[in-house]
């Protein structure tokens, strides 16, 4: 009897606070969903490639559209004319990778900083 | 069995000081290189901030365009090959060498990064030590990004090479 005394008003704070109750649930469920996507942007290195984050505004508009690719169809005969065609694209964009010959050079290099 | 181990710990130490040694001695500031360091600390973090901000839009465009070139022509020619029963085994062979190239690329691209934030983080006035070796791994870091690339090249070269081959063939040449 005693133990039913002492819990009675505590069940009717969670009942006469329904809404509270309903608040501090949905409060918690977002800030478990913000936190679980905010470590999967971190994680899965979306963020490292997310240019719009503040640092990156001078580069944001340098962005390659990559609209000029075009598809080449995975269907139809092997003929020199489809091999032509896909020579073509494919020679124009391997060109374009290996001209751009990324990550070069040594700007890292302790002296090119001035550290000597 | 005391001895022995003794000994063991003595030649696990040796063969450790062997390990060590050549890094710590690369990482070893001299003077001037520490004063150049506290002295020019805020326009050297200027400079590596731009590199990041150049190498992170380096890595959206050049990721981008290698995915294209998988997605848009080098997955479809091979299943054009396959549909048309010709032999598509090298091809194929290098298309997934390229694939394993195009993760190693990234994976390599986020740990440089990784590396280069940490070392923006680093206060190079008052920790020029601890600078210049987090500098010296991010160098490392990106020599391995530039050697994905390379061998992203490599394989975009030798695909090319199979398809002129291919070309041959079917010419009759």
């Amino acid at each position: 009897v005693n133990n039913k005394d002492s819990n009675t008003p505590k069940q009717s704070f969670w009942v006469d606070h329904k809404l509270l109750l309903l608040l501090v649930i949905a409060i918690s469920i977002v800030l478990t969903l913000t936190g679980i996507s905010l470590s999967m942007y971190i994680s899965s290195g979306a963020s490292q490639l997310d240019l719009s984050r503040p640092g990156y505004q001078s580069v944001q508009d340098q962005v390659e559209k990559h609209e000029g690719i075009k598809e080449y169809s995975a269907v139809g005969q092997i003929d020199p004319g489809a091999i032509a065609e896909f020579k073509d694209l494919y020679n124009e964009q391997a060109e374009k990778a290996r001209q751009a010959d990324a990550f070069s050079g040594d700007p890292l290099n302790p002296t090119s900083l001035g550290i000597e | 069995m005391k001895r022995y181990i003794a000994t063991l710990s003595f030649l696990v130490f040796v063969g450790a000081l062997f390990f060590v040694s050549p890094s710590s001695a690369q990482t070893e500031l001299t003077a001037s290189q520490r004063q150049a360091i506290q002295q020019d600390c805020e326009s050297i973090k200027a400079d590596l901030t731009q590199l990041h901000a150049r190498d992170a839009l380096l890595r959206v465009n050049m990721g981008q365009h290698y995915e294209l070139i998988s997605t848009r022509l080098i997955s479809r020619f091979n299943a054009r090959l396959v549909a048309n029963g010709l032999e598509a085994g090298r091809f194929i062979t290098v298309s997934d060498d390229y694939t394993v190239n195009l993760s190693l690329f990234r994976a390599s691209y986020q740990e440089y990064e990784r590396d280069l934030t940490a070392l923006l983080r680093i206060n190079c006035r008052e920790n020029p030590e601890s600078f210049y070796e987090s500098l010296l791994t991010v160098r490392d870091s990106r020599l391995v990004v530039h050697s994905n690339v390379v061998e992203l090249n490599k394989n975009l070269s030798t695909y090319g090479e199979f398809v002129d081959a291919l070309d041959k063939e079917i010419r009759g040449e």
